[in-house]
């Protein structure tokens, strides 16, 4: 008894150390956070080609908040509810009247003129932890400057979000104008937020299906010029370009693989469409599919493995994923209506596409094991996604029923459908790598 | 309607187990103290109901042969004459045209400090699950646990009722979720969990900076996301402090343990 007693007693003794309550905390909020992106400061004030250096701070910041808000996991402070900063207090700030503005970080940074270059510094802070995460400096002519503030703004959303950013990335697309009688078609190409426009082809031809390489800046498209379509591999930086395969037949527009070094595309013959694959390098065509059968989209797995693609084999339009050998084909979409044009995303978890119920286009993702289907936007008629390189963000075309056509981004949870503005009607486009 | 019966039999060994638990636990409590009170477990439980709720099951039936598109050839049908400009003219690659700036996101007034809230509203997050995506297993829970830290917990005289307990947790989960961003976006957010170690002052400050303790989720490839993901359940307690809590119970929670688990919300 007295033994019980005693080890009674030692428990309730040794109690206060051991002491743990655990309470779960499995909801949160989903509000954007918030975050402060004060001007820039400059050492000095000096005159670039693109401004002085205290435009360009100004002008940084504008961009790094612009981007983060995007993404609609941000929210940038009103820059006047925060002191400003001085070269000195960009390595060391006050937190304190920082918080108090509501920011829960601090992206601060500095513009730099110097022998004919800018450098541009990079801070993140944690305003409650009190500390710096991570910092970098950019060096960029001039002219090249925003993409110093992407990289600022890239920088800063992968240390908070534990994602790749996205910023530092370009947009190609078909830029559409005059009547649809005599429709003109041009290539396009910009920045991610809208940024630095311009056309790549005349008009005089149409083009179709434009799509970046993942690696590089290359551009595969269909050209009709001379009326022949024709699959071109076009290099953004060198203007150089060729024609590729020897086709007898109409080719559609093919999808680059993960090392851009295979294409895979659909080639029609008479009423029947095959799916094949391309060795750039060598020239090669393989052919994956055969049967009477329209087999068409195919987009590779990110690990080069696996292929998506859309065909009517089972009756209707649905997606489809077979071996990149072509083997075992299965099919991976069921539901209400019809499915097209699957792209997988680079992350592999999920692949991109359009679901077609009734005359409604919506984008939809999908597991790549046909599990999960979710409709990520609800308008009229929503189509060709393609994925932004951290496969969070997915760029489409909506056309609204009175005709015009326009290029979106929505995000994964289907919350963040924002439009991308162009100068005329776009439509296809094709989300660039992240820029080395 | 197999995922149906999987929730109700799940459930159903939930409660077999919480009741087996409380028994073992009225069989053991009154040799092990002097507390007639502290005997159920289930208070805990009845704030996590929400889990147990089940999605709308997605449709998945194979559909039939649909014609309304048939065999799409790819180039997609030309949209409707837009009104035109004709501004189309130039027959160069050179001409630039500035872009309007991309759309601002809306501006929203500072969110104010959040304020202890009687109830959390879990039914309502509930409601914003993903109600097509199939619902991950749910992890038992270690019911027993909260109840066995109060048992080792209590210094000799003091007097924690199950309804304080119960209380107490609520509280603090009311304090901390509101505070908490936690990164949805991550690929393997439905497999991650962080928990931290929480010191206070009697005033609710924070006493210490929050600890690691472990996590669940991270491998070598996810590094970067699971260190976000540990900084944002810090920057939920450093937000939201100081707590607001019950005084006289500063004992029971003057130190304790968060488990961050966003599972309800992806």
């Amino acid at each position: 008894m007295m033994a019980r007693i005693l080890a009674l007693l030692a428990i309730l003794m040794a109690a206060p150390a051991a002491a743990q309550l655990r309470v779960d905390i499995t909801t949160g909020i989903e509000q954007p956070m918030p975050i402060a992106v004060p001007v820039f400061p400059t050492p000095q004030n000096a005159p670039t080609e693109a401004g002085t250096t205290a435009e360009l701070g100004q002008q940084v910041a504008g961009v790094i908040a612009n981007d983060l808000g995007g993404t609609g996991l941000f929210r940038a402070v009103n820059q006047n509810a925060f002191p400003r900063l001085t070269m000195a207090t960009v390595t060391a700030p006050a937190f304190e009247p920082v918080r108090t503005s509501g920011a829960q970080a601090l992206a601060a940074g500095a513009v730099t003129a110097s022998g004919g270059v800018l450098t541009i510094s990079c801070y993140l802070y944690d305003l409650f932890s009190e500390e710096q995460l991570v910092r970098q400096e950019f060096t960029v002519t001039p002219a090249g400057w925003r993409r110093a503030a992407h990289k600022c703004a890239d920088l800063i959303y992968s240390r908070l979000t534990g994602e790749s950013g996205y910023f530092d990335s370009r947009i190609i697309y078909v830029a559409e104008s005059g009547p649809a009688t005599n429709r003109v078609k041009r290539l396009a190409i910009m920045d991610q937020d809208g940024a630095n426009h311009r056309f790549l082809t005349s008009g005089q031809s149409m083009v179709l299906m434009p799509r970046f390489s993942p690696v590089d800046e290359t551009v595969s498209y269909l050209s009709f010029a001379g009326n022949r379509p024709r699959q071109m591999l076009y290099n953004v930086a060198t203007g150089q370009q060729r024609t590729i395969g020897d086709f007898d037949s109409m080719t559609f527009a093919g999808r680059f693989s993960a090392d851009g070094r295979k294409l895979v595309f659909s080639v029609m013959r008479g009423g029947n469409s095959d799916i094949y694959s391309y060795d750039i390098a060598t020239a090669t065509p393989t052919r994956l599919t055969s049967g009477n059968y329209i087999d068409t989209s195919p987009s590779f797995s990110p690990d080069g493995r696996q292929i998506a693609f859309e065909s009517d084999r089972g009756g209707s339009q649905q997606l489809y994923v077979m071996n990149a050998d072509g083997s075992d084909a299965r099919r991976i979409s069921f539901g209400n209506g019809t499915a097209g044009s699957p792209v997988w995303s680079p992350r592999g978890d999920l692949i991109a596409f359009t679901r077609m119920t009734g005359p409604a286009f919506r984008v939809a993702v999908i597991r790549p094991d046909g599990s999960g289907e979710r409709l990520l936007t609800d308008a009229w008629q929503d189509e060709s996604p393609s994925w932004a390189p951290n496969g969070r963000v997915i760029l489409f075309t909506r056309t609204e029923r009175s005709g015009r056509a326009g290029l979106r981004s929505v995000d994964l949870t289907g919350r963040n459908d924002r439009r991308i503005a162009t100068p005329m009607d776009a439509s296809d486009p094709s989300w660039g790598p992240l820029l080395k | 309607m197999t995922e149906r019966s999987a929730l109700l039999f799940a459930t159903l060994l939930h409660l077999a187990l919480f009741a087996g638990l409380s028994l073992e636990l009225a069989g053991r409590l009154p040799k092990m103290l002097n507390e007639p009170d502290i005997t159920p477990v289930e208070f805990v439980e009845i704030a996590d109901a929400p889990t147990v709720t089940e999605p709308p099951k997605p449709s998945m039936e194979a559909s039939p042969r649909e014609s309304e598109r048939p065999a799409p050839a790819e180039p997609e049908p030309e949209p409707p004459a837009p009104p035109a400009k004709a501004e189309d003219t130039a027959p160069q690659d050179a001409i630039v045209e500035a872009p309007k700036p991309p759309e601002k996101p809306k501006p929203k007034p500072a969110p104010e400090k959040p304020k202890p809230q009687p109830k959390l509203d879990t039914g309502a997050l509930a409601a914003l699950i993903d109600k097509s995506k199939p619902q991950a297993p749910v992890k038992p829970r270690e019911t027993s646990q909260f109840a066995k830290s109060i048992e080792k917990a209590i210094p000799k005289n003091a007097q924690l009722s199950a309804i304080q307990a119960a209380t107490l947790e609520q509280s603090i989960r009311a304090q901390i979720a509101p505070c908490w961003n936690p990164p949805l976006g991550g690929e393997d957010v439905a497999q991650m969990t962080a928990i931290l170690r929480i010191r206070l002052n009697r005033d609710g400050s924070i006493a210490a900076p929050p600890e690691f303790v472990s996590q669940t989720g991270a491998n070598a490839g996810n590094q970067a996301y699971a260190r976000a993901f540990v900084e944002t359940a810090k920057r939920a307690v450093l937000r939201c402090s100081p707590l607001e809590l019950p005084d006289n119970l500063y004992a029971f929670w003057r130190q304790f343990e968060l488990n961050f688990d966003p599972r309800l919300m992806t």
